[in-house]
This record gives C-alpha cells, sequence and structure tokens, in this order.
C-alpha cells in the first residue's frame, strides 16, 4: 500500500530531483498567500508569493528532516521575505521624502462585503494596538493568534527559544491590553466608547 | 469574559483565496526556477574545468565551528554551515546577522576546503559589510576583487547587490567565459558569485543578467593581482 509522501520526504527527494518541489507549492500556496495577505495586504501579497517559494525552493537544503511539514518552515521565510520587503519599501519611502507605513492598515484585508461594516471596527482596533508593538513582538503575537501556533510552532517559525516566545507574548499582549484600556475598551467585554477616542 | 487575545482573535482577517491568476503566475515562477536549475545542473558536467568551477551550493564539506573570534565568526547568526560554493582547496565562507536595525552584518571570506573558518586559517580576500550595501543607484555589481591564488588558478570573487540576478558572465582576457548563479544570503539578501578562473588569466569581464536575460550592470578588472 502507497502512502502520501511527507513534507520531509518530499523535500528530500527534491535535492535529487528539482521537480518533485511543486508538490510542496501545491499543498501549501493557500496557507502561505492568507499569511502573507494578513501581514500586508493582497496585493503585496500577491507579489511576494512567487518569491516565497523561490527563496524555499533555493534553501531547501536547510530543511529539517526530523520535521514532516514544510508550513512552519514556509512560515519562517515568508517572514523573512516581508522584512526585505518593508525594508525596501521604507528606504523608497526615504528616498522619496514620504512617511513611512504602519505595517498595518485595515484597509489591506479584504472581508467579504457583508462583513465589512462589523469586521472593520474589529480590524481598525487591533490594528491600532498592534502597530505601537516592536516588530519582533507584534510577529510573534500574530503567529499566535492569527495563525493558531503553539508556542513552540512559534518558536520553529521564529527560530528563537520557546522562552523568548513566551517572554514576547507576555509583552505583547500586556501592552495591547493597556492600548485597549486607554483607547476605551474594557477588556473582558469589549465594550467600545462610541467617540472611538484612544490615547497614543 | 474575553481578553485581549479573544479581541485579537475575533479582528482577525477573513482571507480569500489567492485568484487563479496569482496561484498559476507563481506556480510558473517556481517552474522557472526550478528549470533553470536544471539546466545549470546539466550543464556542470560539461563544463570543461567542472572540479575548478562551483555552480552552486556543494553539501559535502564539513560543518564549520564559530567558536573562535575573527571578522567571519559572528556570536548570533553566525556562519552558514554550507559554502555556497568552493573549489578544490579554497571554499568561500559566508555569515550575516541582524543588527538590530533592519540592518546586517553580512561577511564572506576564504578559507581552505573543508576546514573550519577558525580566525587565522583564513585564506583572505574577505571581510565584512553593513547589509543594505550603498552603491550608486543602477549599480548590480558592487565589486569585482580577487580573492584567492591556488596552485593553478585564481579565485575571483564578485559581489552583488539585493537586486535580483540569474547568472553572472565572466570572460577572461585569455577568451573563455563562465557562467555562474548567484548565492543570495537567506535574510540579508546580499549576493554573491565565486569562481577559479585560469591561473595566467590577467583581466576579466563581468556581466550580470536579470531574470529577462538582459544585461543589466557590468564591471572590468585589468588587473587581477591578488594582496
Amino acid at each position: 500500500m502507497r502512502t502520501t509522501p511527507t513534507d520531509a520526504e518530499i523535500v528530500a527527494q527534491s535535492r535529487a530531483d528539482p521537480d518533485m518541489f511543486a508538490a510542496i507549492f501545491e499543498r501549501h500556496v493557500i496557507p502561505i498567500h492568507t499569511y502573507l495577505v494578513r501581514r500586508a495586504g493582497r496585493d503585496t501579497a500577491d507579489d511576494l508569493l512567487s518569491e516565497v517559494f523561490r527563496v524555499a525552493f533555493e534553501v531547501r537544503g536547510r530543511f529539517r528532516q526530523d520535521r514532516a511539514s514544510a508550513l512552519l518552515w514556509l512560515y519562517g521565510i515568508a517572514a523573512n521575505v516581508l522584512r526585505q520587503s518593508w525594508r525596501a519599501q521604507h528606504r523608497q519611502n526615504r528616498v522619496t521624502n514620504r512617511l513611512s507605513s504602519l505595517p498595518l492598515q485595515p484597509s489591506d484585508f479584504d472581508n467579504e462585503p457583508e462583513e465589512v461594516l462589523s469586521r472593520n471596527e474589529d480590524v481598525s482596533l487591533a490594528v491600532r494596538a498592534l502597530n505601537p508593538l516592536p516588530p519582533a513582538d507584534r510577529e510573534t503575537l500574530l503567529l499566535y493568534a492569527w495563525e493558531d501556533l503553539t508556542y513552540a510552532e512559534t518558536s520553529e517559525v521564529l527560530d528563537i527559544p520557546v522562552g523568548t516566545v513566551r517572554a514576547r507574548l507576555s509583552r505583547a499582549r500586556s501592552r495591547v491590553r493597556e492600548h485597549l484600556a486607554a483607547s476605551g475598551e474594557v477588556v473582558g467585554n469589549i465594550q467600545r466608547r462610541t467617540d472611538r477616542g484612544y490615547r497614543s | 469574559m474575553k481578553d485581549e487575545l479573544h479581541v485579537l482573535r475575533e479582528a482577525r482577517p477573513h482571507v480569500r483565496p489567492p485568484s487563479s491568476r496569482v496561484v498559476e503566475s507563481a506556480r510558473s515562477d517556481l517552474t522557472a526556477t526550478i528549470t533553470n536549475h536544471n539546466q545549470r545542473s546539466s550543464r556542470g558536467p560539461k563544463d570543461p574545468r567542472p572540479k575548478r568551477l562551483s555552480t552552486g551550493v556543494i553539501a559535502t564539506v564539513a560543518v564549520l565551528t564559530t567558536a573562535a573570534a575573527g571578522w567571519a565568526v559572528i556570536p548570533q547568526g553566525g556562519n552558514l554551515p554550507t559554502p555556497p560554493f568552493s573549489g578544490e582547496t579554497w571554499q568561500l565562507t559566508v555569515g550575516e546577522d541582524s543588527n538590530g536595525d533592519g540592518t546586517y552584518k553580512v561577511c564572506r571570506g576564504f578559507w581552505p576546503a573543508g576546514a573550519p573558518a577558525n580566525d587565522g586559517n583564513g585564506l583572505g580576500g574577505g571581510d565584512c559589510e553593513t547589509s543594505p550595501v550603498e552603491v550608486p543607484e543602477g549599480k548590480v555589481v558592487s565589486d569585482v576583487v580577487p580573492g584567492v591564488r591556488t596552485e593553478t588558478g585564481i579565485v575571483l570573487l564578485v559581489d552583488l547587490t539585493k537586486r535580483p540576478v540569474t547568472k553572472v558572465v565572466i570572460e577572461t582576457d585569455r577568451g573563455e567565459s563562465f557562467e555562474i548563479a548567484p548565492f543570495a544570503m537567506p535574510d540579508s539578501g546580499e549576493q554573491f558569485v565565486a569562481v577559479e578562473l585560469p591561473g595566467d588569466t590577467t583581466g576579466v569581464s563581468v556581466s550580470a543578467f536579470d531574470t529577462e536575460g538582459r544585461v543589466i550592470d557590468g564591471q572590468s578588472l585589468k588587473d587581477l593581482a591578488v594582496d
């Protein structure tokens, strides 16, 4: 009886037969695109999707064979590709004397039309709470909260110890909690002020 | 009762799957990458100097240590375990580490083939720089440096910027031509090429090609004297 090969087996085989790597793309293109959209918006995600898998192919020799799934490894590559893209954008902004945009923008996300009215407020609230965070803390929190990764999985994606994940999460959650309180959110029942005012 | 984590999770953006056009475009790009890789690999054995020209990652070199102090030993990032280019007697060891401010310390240099990159046993020809490297606008080939003279050849190091380059063609004043795919550092994206040229080479012309097969930059070096 033939069994479906694991990602690790496919990546290993692709070192001798590079065409095999296409199967990794087919398995993970959707979650990687989703991750990119949540971090940078659909247009940027569409642009960077190819780059993530190109880099993955080029560095496939570094994939740890004791990991059955390649998804966490691809998340890590996608995070690096995003960082490089943001740095390039930041340099371009400096060149053109434009203000650097915030890393997350509510308008970047593309909720279904019927959800827009109710969800835009939630997304805006989250974005305002997340943007002040240091990038490393923000990414750690989002991997945990939005990609539903465990501490260990987040540790693997970011290539940092689990203890560092815990510390970053604790710090980030504390700051988000403070921001929500300062902006009129009563954390506990998500009661909102009607004037949407908040302190920076 | 909901805490801040619930607030964030309730605000998690719903994302539509990518369009078929986007998926197909990404699939085509990956196919092209794999095809280019296969073509480079198939050209390797036909090269007149297969043992002296490195066209990709060589996987048989021992893992390098990062124990000793020295320019190529980066405490946190460390050297990549596999040198991207090597020859019979040399290997190009590369490393990078984040400076924590969006820039990287990127190092490269030559060591004896298979030897750990310890301070004191380097072959020279390398240094560190801060990435992104400051170069004039439009420059892609940032430097061409004769790195190491071997018993029979001379190893040339070509520094490239982060702009995607699919291949570098090096033409010698002796009429030989070498085509090499650059290696890109995984985090900083800085690119390098190293190639061993015949020992009697005195001058080279280096051309960088983009994904469309166009020459996007070039540089000549008339004196290959190794420092």
